[in-house]
């Protein structure tokens, strides 16, 4: 899948969930949106992207896949 | 689902409409008590004693008229004989229906009648169905004393113009009928008596012919017509029904209750079911006369295979096409994973078949990349609605609008997407209901015999949300939120929260308007009268749901009508007007990627498990891929199989050089469908489907209305469509066994806890069953959210304001919407193959005239529209409908590549296209699009290849 579309995706995703002064809230729910949402193979083709250092996430959106990245190895 | 047809007859008629009242009153017909609610007429009450009073300007659909004086009767102590249709019944009135004075009467009458009226009965369209030959019997007339030599209008020419209905004014005896049910029924008012005495006539807008006219042609005055003079062709064609079975229309979410007048297994008429809850006797020009489709020469019924789209098609036998599927799909996740094949379910499918092809992904393919084109309509309204309330679904039965005080419309047409609503909705708004319309285009609702909005929010495309949190923010500053309903039914510390960022300077009108474009004013004068009534409406479309802000949307909207106490009652509610016939069942029936039956998410341990004892297997706990992620990942080369069942994704997903670039990777395409639709021109396999008329099954509409559909005529392929997924699942080793489409509900009983009451043999019993249906609400549920949200509390999303990426440029200076028409439903597959082309045979682009003018554009003049997407060429239609800057096109035909143009901007939360929001530039142009061309190539070379399977060289059917 190319990987600028899901960026594209997230920061969206995050750019809606970034409305108010609570920004752990915000990445709570940017993280629970993927989870709910999104497909493994999703999730994987971002992690190889981020791993480049090429993607321009949102902040939010940056700390929400650093969380599901690192949930994710944790369960394998 | 019962199958013995009922033999065919007149429905019965009372005469007038029923009254309700909790008063009873009695009264003495011909010496028998009757006691009937206060209220209704004499002429009613006999016929609900029995007593049939000979009438024909009256009938239970339409007010009382009293212009035939055939129902005439004596009222003891009354002077003269007054019209029963027009007398109320009183308490302790004595009548006389049947006497020789009142016989002598209605015999002259008849006498008259009868004097300018053709007598050729025996070869009338309407013998033996007719009610002024009824008539005629019922009074015993024998002799016309006046002979037919005097002046009358038997050389009166007959209107043939309409495609659907002849008007034969020679047998038109001037009672008004249909020019009452355009107004009563319709709405529309198309229709009106012209002339004094014997010159007057039924006349179409200015004395025009039918198709000419205003004319919507929904049948009303057909229906109400008491004798040949509006008359349906089909009828004049193949004669009177000899059976009739009840079923549900599969065009639009309204999901109108339908007879199938039959001769054998050939539909002869459809009537609109009086006792149908959704419609109520009334239908559209699609429901009504629009099934032609269904017989139509492009049908394809024998099963066809080839190894690549650039092949001539195989005509097979159905167990060689379905070998040939699931060896090819096998083949696949060997070679690629088991994630790499995926399916989608079709809203215009039924409830059953939705489910066994989730079923069928989840348990015989073991993924969850199965989704639904719910995906680019409604699931925007899904995530919305779940979040805030609860369930995804709306909150009201259609008959909810008649107790409405203002109606908002927020991104709706009802009166082209779902006109019998609209009929409804107009018959209150004509009680006087306020109306607030929110939308870039002047509708028809806008302004239109009887109706006139009070506002018309004429919003820039794309600022919905802006326009929501300014309503919002009205009725917090000003005071006007139900405080006491609030602290009563919602999270307090969510409101609080949604409280604060609404009252932000930034989302008050001012501040919006130059997002909006609406003057500040009319947004604080909505949104002061939809707060302040005592029941505030919201119904909307997709105009809400697509667009990058599509959930919040919803989301601000189900906010607002909490704020203001607009739920959990009748005439209130937020309401989502659903775009095809099933597109609420298939959303309910775990269409989407991420749940299971009766929205339940896949990760849900609980849920699953119970899932996965009944289906004897193990279930992924991970979403699967969404539409427009199987594309990016088929165009990525990860994705190669894919199953459709009755959906057009290359016609009616945006950005169609994406998706056929998709669909042209897939080495497995399979589609189930009735003709070759633009995706079977990209398919492998073609597994011939069958249409609502060949199967058994259910849809559940708008109003969560589950509806039964009746096969009334054998599947022209062989099967019902659940029974080819079935043999597919079984040839992909996962064994379904169902004998008939009952025990796929009985199962989706089972495990679905809001279907847990629904069977077909209560479908039978009740006509229709509004879900949840379970033990607490043992017939269904009009109202949702009565005493509190499915969810307990309701929940205040905050709704921020974000501008989409499609957004004016110089480059591309107008933003197009996109929208449907009435005659025409969807990508046109069904349509397109009826005389409804004689109203919409190609898509146009209307633009304003200002913008015409700049680029020296004159009405039907080509016109380029091209995006960062692509670029297509449609006819241009200079009209005030569309604002400046504003261009707007419909997508009911292939060839207009309105789908080139959009593009893959998305709702955040659902990945529901932006169809409603591309930026464009718009020229004049003297030739096709480049991608037109190539269109008008590749189909051909399909039509040819399609040509060659059938072809007796070819034709190696086994």
């Amino acid at each position: 899948m190319e990987p600028t579309k899901l960026v594209r995706m997230v920061n969206q995703i995050a750019a809606n969930w970034d409305c108010g002064p609570d920004q752990a809230k915000a990445v709570a729910g940017v993280a629970d949106h993927l989870r709910r949402f999104w497909s493994p193979p999703m999730f994987d083709e971002i992690a190889r992207y981020i791993a480049t250092g090429d993607a321009d996430l949102s902040p939010i959106a940056e700390r929400a896949l650093t969380q599901l990245i690192e949930e994710r190895q944790v369960t394998g | 689902m019962s199958e013995v047809y009922e033999g065919y007859r007149r429905p019965d008629d009372l005469g007038t409409p029923a009254i309700e009242s909790d008063v009873s009153i009695t009264l003495m017909l011909d010496g028998k008590k009757v006691s009937v609610p206060e209220g209704t007429t004499v002429i009613r009450a006999a016929a609900l004693a029995g007593i049939n009073i000979p009438r024909l300007c009256a009938t239970d659909s339409l007010e009382p008229f009293g212009s035939c004086r055939l129902c005439l009767v004596e009222i003891e102590g009354a002077k003269g004989l007054p019209a029963s249709c027009t007398t109320e019944a009183q308490d302790g009135m004595k009548v006389t229906t049947q006497n020789n004075r009142l016989a002598d009467v209605r015999r002259n009458i008849m006498e008259l009648y009868i004097s300018d009226h053709p007598l050729d009965c025996l070869t009338c369209p309407t013998n033996g169905d007719c009610e002024l030959q009824d008539m005629a019997g019922a009074v015993g007339l024998r002799d016309v004393r006046y002979g037919y030599a005097g002046e009358n209008h038997l050389e009166a020419e007959k209107d043939e113009s309409n495609p659907y209905f002849t008007f034969d004014p020679s047998k038109c005896i001037v009672c008004s009928r249909c020019v009452r049910a355009c107004e009563e029924v319709q709405g529309t008012f198309a229709l009106t008596i012209d002339g004094r005495g014997f010159d007057s006539k039924v006349v179409a807008s200015e004395d025009q012919p039918f198709l000419d006219s205003e004319c919507v042609s929904c049948g009303a005055c057909v229906q109400a017509c008491p004798t040949a003079s509006l008359t349906e062709n089909s009828l004049i064609n193949k004669g009177q029904p000899e059976h009739t079975v009840i079923t549900t229309c599969g065009y639009c979410g309204v999901g109108c209750s339908f007879r199938a007048e039959m001769k054998g297994s050939e539909v002869v008429r459809m009537l609109p079911n009086k006792d149908g809850k959704a419609n109520h006797g009334h239908s559209c020009v699609k429901g009504r006369f629009a099934f032609g489709y269904a017989t139509h020469k492009d049908r394809i019924t024998t099963p066809m295979i080839r190894e690549s789209i650039h092949d001539s098609w195989q005509e097979v036998s159905w167990d060689k096409a379905i070998k040939f599927a699931a060896d090819k799909l096998k083949g696949i996740q060997a070679k690629y994973g088991p994630g790499s094949i995926g399916g989608i379910t079709s809203s215009r499918c039924s409830n059953e078949e939705t489910y066994l092809v989730q079923k069928m992904v989840r348990a015989a393919f073991g993924n969850n990349n199965v989704d639904t084109c719910a995906r680019v309509c409604h699931s925007p309204t899904g995530y919305g609605l779940k979040s805030t309330l609860g369930e995804s679904a709306g909150t009201q039965a259609f008959d909810s609008v008649l107790h409405s005080d203002v109606i908002v419309v927020i991104g709706a047409n009802p009166t082209e997407a779902h006109p019998v609503f609209a009929s409804q909705m107009k018959r209150r708004l004509r009680e006087g209901a306020n109306l607030i319309i929110v939308d870039p285009r002047s509708i028809d609702l806008v302004r239109s015999p009887h109706v006139e909005a009070d506002y018309h929010l004429q919003l820039s495309p794309g600022t919905n949300v802006a326009l929501i949190n300014a309503m919002a923010h009205v009725v917090l500053s000003e005071g006007l939120e139900a405080k006491a309903y609030i602290k009563d039914r919602c999270e307090l510390d969510a409101y609080e929260d949604w409280r604060s960022f609404i009252l932000d300077e930034k989302n008050s009108p001012e501040s919006m308007e130059s997002a909006t474009g609406v003057p500040a004013e009319d947004v604080r004068g909505a949104a002061r009268l939809y707060a302040t009534a005592p029941n505030g409406a919201i119904y909307y479309g997709l105009g809400v749901s697509e667009h990058s802000q599509g959930s919040t949307m919803v989301m601000g909207i189900a906010n607002l009508a909490m704020a203001t106490g607009n739920l959990g009652r009748e005439g209130v509610g937020v309401n989502p007007l659903r775009g095809q016939n099933n597109v609420q069942g298939a959303c309910d029936m775990g269409s989407f990627p991420h749940e299971l039956p009766g929205y339940r998410h896949i990760s849900d341990t609980s849920a699953r498990t119970l899932f996965e004892k009944e289906w004897g297997v193990e279930l992924m706990p991970d979403p699967g891929y969404r539409i427009p992620n199987m594309f990016d990942a088929a165009v990525a080369g990860q994705f190669k199989g894919m199953y459709v069942q009755g959906e057009d994704l290359a016609q009616s997903d945006p950005d169609t050089h994406h998706v056929t670039a998709a669909l042209s990777s897939l080495e497995c395409m399979i589609v189930q469908d009735l003709f070759l639709n633009e995706t079977a021109k990209f398919a492998h396999v073609f597994l011939p489907g069958s249409s609502f008329l060949e199967k058994n099954g259910t849809f559940t509409n708008a109003e969560r209305r589950i509806s039964p559909v009746r096969k009334v005529m054998e599947p022209l392929a062989g099967y019902e469509d659940w029974e080819v997924t079935q043999a597919l699942s079984n040839a992909m080793g996962y064994p379904m066994n169902y004998g008939h489409a009952s025990e796929i509900m009985d199962e989706i009983a089972r495990l679905t806890p809001t279907f847990e009451g629904v069977s077909y043999e209560k479908l039978d019993r009740l006509g229709t069953i509004q879900w949840p249906c379970n033990d607490e609400a043992v017939e269904g549920t009009p109202t949702m959210h009565v005493d509190e949200f499915v969810r307990g509390k309701g929940l205040f999303r905050l709704t921020p304001y974000i501008e989409t990426d499609e957004r004016t440029t110089r480059k591309y200076p107008l933003l197009l919407t996109t929208g449907r028409i009435l005659s025409q439903y969807n990508v046109g597959a069904q349509t397109r193959r009826t005389e409804n082309m004689q109203w919409h045979d190609e898509d146009i682009v209307e633009i304003h005239p200002h913008d015409a003018e700049q680029r020296g554009i004159e009405h039907g003049d080509w016109v380029g529209l091209k995006s960062r997407a692509g670029d297509t060429v449609l006819r241009a239609d200079i009209t005030e409908r569309v604002q400046p800057g504003v261009v707007y096109t419909t997508f009911h035909h292939p060839e207009s590549g309105a789908n080139v143009v959009t593009t893959d901007n998305s709702d955040w939360a659902t990945n529901c296209p932006e169809y409603k929001v591309t930026a464009v530039q718009a020229c004049k142009v003297t030739q096709l699009s480049e991608w037109q061309e190539k269109f008008e190539e590749f189909t051909e070379e399909q039509l040819e290849l399609l040509r060659k399977a059938k072809t007796p060289a070819q034709a190696t059917s086994v």
